[in-house]
């Protein structure tokens, strides 16, 4: 286990993460003592933890050897999984954007000042986004404006607003854009309907007009009617923070024709046989005895609430946005604490990106994680996809120490609709073609057939 | 260099409404610092008017204390 800096952190001289053994702390540099000081003096930091908004932590005595000196280090709630804003479904997006501007007007209460607007700061933890970076706080002084201005409107405005508007999808534009989603190329994409609200048309469209004029102004030298100002006044602040709410509150996406979204409802399983491979999975899970498990190909997350039950925490993966939504809303709803439906696209996983491509995680850079579960995943992979079986055993090799997966074979009526439009390429798509690949990264710990069924559960572990 | 004197405004300009917030790390980008100036004022009364609004609308609904609420995220 090496100890080292966490590569994505090192924008803010303030201070730093790094890891040691398996443990992620923050070190706070003599720089920026001040901040930390006057979120621990200020009463802010009590009031934000107990409210569960920010992340608690405590100081520590542990120091990351080579590390230039530190003021102070302290140890936060350890998260098992990061996940990042072009994993999230609108919802939580949205909920991070209100944390974040909560943070900012709970902060101006006790004189301080929200730093950063970064959705990186944001994470999930037991059903609720909470914030997770201690040195984004720093003293307000009166008459000055928001420095993080820009960086809300490109982490979390402009995506909502596009997901809202445009298509869902334009999410994955956060993956293009480590920074956001450039104003301007937002305000080029929104329909001219979004003009017609005057937080939308501020903070956005003359938001990129005005970045664009004052960025040519420095560029040509030249000729811009600027004036000099003193800032705004605390209140303006105030409801200049409450426009931009009212900006993200006015944005709403409600999940409809989804790609599972009538799933459960087509699939070929009698009641007896969703029982019984409800039953099985719960044995396994119990078996296994994870704390942690990736359930991939969630769906609305009906078997991650299975594994939940097992005292598993459950990251909950689709690749369908509507799903994810619909899974976080039934979090929501249920004040459900365990899990986390997070989208992802197997197919083409979140790859590394951002400076020397380490500063956000790749998906099996985040693993290998203890269970993972792959329940009517194969087929849709294996043939909708064109994935050979032995890759796919590959993969999951590399994202899991054991695997609970199950094998829908080609008397499968959802197999049979998949193979209704195209030509069957798949001569090896069968149980022993299936074992046989799997053998060469996992052995078989239990083999089950489910009732009333054509498919076989497996629980397997990583050779 | 016929802009200079312009060049010098600016940079006085800029200057002004850059945050004096020593501790700021990130660019707060000149056109985002003058939009906030500029329209602060109109878009605060905005947000007043609809608080009010909304307080109006609470009051004949029967819809307790659901305006300016954000404090359940």
């Amino acid at each position: 286990m090496t100890n080292h800096r966490i590569a994505g952190s090192f924008r803010d001289p303030s201070g730093f993460l790094f890891k040691k053994e398996g443990v992620v702390y923050r070190q706070i540099n003599p720089s920026g003592a001040v901040l930390y000081d006057a979120l621990m003096g200020s009463g802010l930091y009590e009031s934000l933890v107990k409210a569960n908004l920010l992340i608690a932590h405590e100081e520590v005595d542990v120091r990351l050897e080579g590390a230039p000196d530190a003021y102070k280090v302290i140890r936060p709630v350890q998260l098992p999984l990061i996940s990042y804003p072009y994993e999230w479904s609108f919802g939580q997006l949205k909920a991070a954007a209100l944390l974040t501007l909560t943070m900012q007007k709970k902060a101006l209460e006790k004189g301080m000042v929200l730093r950063d607007a970064s959705a990186y700061n944001v994470q999930f933890h037991e059903g609720r986004p909470v914030f997770i970076d201690t040195l984004s706080f720093g003293p307000y002084t009166e008459g000055e404006l928001w420095v993080a201005y820009q960086q809300f409107c490109k982490h979390f405005l402009a995506p909502l607003a596009l997901m809202a508007k445009v298509d869902v999808s334009l999410l994955q534009l956060l993956r293009a854009n480590i920074d956001g989603i450039p104003l301007d190329l937002a305000s080029k994409l929104l329909p001219f309907s979004t003009k017609l609200s005057p937080f939308l048309l501020t903070h956005l469209h003359l938001h990129a007009s005005s970045t664009r004029k004052y960025a040519d102004a420095a560029a040509s030298g030249g000729n811009s009617p600027v004036k000099p100002g003193a800032g705004m006044s605390k209140d303006k602040m105030v409801t200049w923070i409450e426009s931009l709410k009212m900006g993200v509150d006015a944005l709403d996406w409600t999940p409809t024709g989804t790609e599972w979204g009538d799933y459960y409802a087509n699939t070929n399983y009698t009641k007896a046989s969703h029982e019984h491979k409800s039953e099985l999975v719960a044995e396994f899970v119990g078996k296994v005895g994870a704390k942690v498990v990736w359930d991939l190909g969630a769906n609305t997350g009906v078997f991650s609430k299975i594994a939940a039950n097992q005292g598993a925490k459950v990251y909950s993966f689709d690749i369908d946005p509507a799903a994810v939504e619909r899974n976080w809303r039934n979090v929501v709803a249920e004040k459900e604490t365990r899990i986390l439906p997070l989208l992802q696209d197997l197919t083409n996983p979140s790859p590394a990106i951002g400076w020397d491509l380490d500063e956000r995680s790749s998906f099996l850079d985040r693993g290998p994680t203890e269970l993972a579960m792959a329940l009517a995943l194969i087929h849709h992979i294996a043939i909708s996809n064109n994935v050979p079986l032995q890759r796919i055993s590959k993969f999951l090799q590399k994202a899991c120490k054991h695997l609970i997966i199950e094998f829908v074979p080609k008397e499968d009526s959802q197999v049979r609709r998949l193979l209704a439009t195209r030509e069957d390429i798949f001569p090896d798509y069968h149980l022993q073609g299936f074992e046989r690949a799997f053998s060469e990264h996992f052995r078989i710990v239990e083999k089950r057939e489910i009732r009333e069924s054509v498919r076989t559960l497996y629980l397997l572990e990583r050779l | 260099m016929q802009n200079a004197p312009l060049l010098v405004v600016l940079a006085i300009a800029i200057l002004l409404v850059t945050p004096r917030d020593a501790q700021a790390y990130l660019d707060p980008n000149t056109g985002s610092m003058m939009l906030q100036m500029a329209a602060a004022g109109l878009l605060g009364a905005v947000v007043t008017l609809r608080l009010y609004w909304q307080k109006v609308k609470d009051f004949f609904t029967g819809n307790k204390g659901a305006a300016g609420s954000d404090d359940k995220s």
